[in-house]
């Protein structure tokens, strides 16, 4: 069994103290003085930079593209009798199999 | 090894990876989180996301082959469930894939639509994060250290 191996009880430290990490850094910023003038400018020209160089400046790119356009418009057209047969199924489960 | 406990773990590692990069995009008091480098927050929480998404599915299908062949066994470390947290984790993941969608889709498009689904993801993270170390303190024996085995011929 895993849990009882000392390299997976450590990874499950590690996983862990992460959403400490996280939740105290959600109350740190949340209450803390700021944000500075300073702050501000490091926070905008992470934005910036992250329009040039990752997903987020390319998704808005891709999306100018006609085919793309197409592809999304049929994958809409696709997407709602799909819900639609994923809702009907799982009505019909829970109300069949009364689970 | 347990199929649920292998998804259960992978599923905490990948919303960790979410929260963090999720939290150093959120304004420019969060940036420090990630050195306000925020180009890598994105991929990161690009790439988390969709892995996430995966996840998600595989848990529902496995969920479903589950109540389709009447498995009726106890599966403790199952994501989702029908009550508790599992539910709570069932809801919020679901407004969370939902409204990291229209973030996504609409970012440039409908700036209504980003801004009210950005507020709600946001908020949300500070939700699931408080509920998540509540989870973590109500399943704390999860980390007790493994005890050394008795010698015997003592």
């Amino acid at each position: 069994m895993w849990m009882q191996k000392k390299w997976f009880r450590l990874l499950i430290w590690m996983v862990t103290t992460s959403f400490f990490f996280a939740f105290a850094a959600i109350l740190i910023s949340m209450f803390r003085f700021g944000p500075t003038e300073q702050e501000t400018m490091s926070f905008m020209m992470g934005m910036m930079k992250a329009m040039e160089t990752s997903l987020m400046g390319l998704s808005m790119h891709v999306k100018e593209d006609t085919n793309v356009q197409w592809l999304m418009y049929e994958s809409v057209q696709f997407a709602f009798p799909l819900l639609a047969i994923s809702i009907a199924g799982g009505v019909y489960v829970r109300c069949r199999r009364k689970v | 090894m347990k199929f649920d406990f292998i998804l259960h773990w992978l599923w905490a590692l990948v919303f960790s990876i979410l929260a963090l990069s999720g939290i150093a995009m959120a304004g420019a008091k969060y940036g420090w989180v990630m050195q306000y480098d925020i180009a890598t927050a994105d991929i990161v929480h690009r790439l988390a996301a969709a892995i996430y998404v995966l996840l998600t599915l595989i848990v529902i299908i496995y969920e479903m082959i589950r109540i389709l062949r009447r498995d009726q066994t106890r599966k403790p470390w199952i994501v989702f469930g029908p009550s508790g947290y599992g539910l709570f984790t069932f809801i919020t993941t679901l407004i969370f894939i939902i409204t990291g969608a229209v973030i996504w889709l609409f970012m440039d498009s409908n700036h209504a639509a980003t801004a009210f689904t950005l507020w709600i993801h946001e908020k949300l993270t500070y939700l699931a994060a408080a509920s998540v170390i509540w989870h973590i303190y109500m399943k704390t024996h999860a980390l007790k250290w493994p005890k050394k085995k008795a010698r015997r011929g003592r």
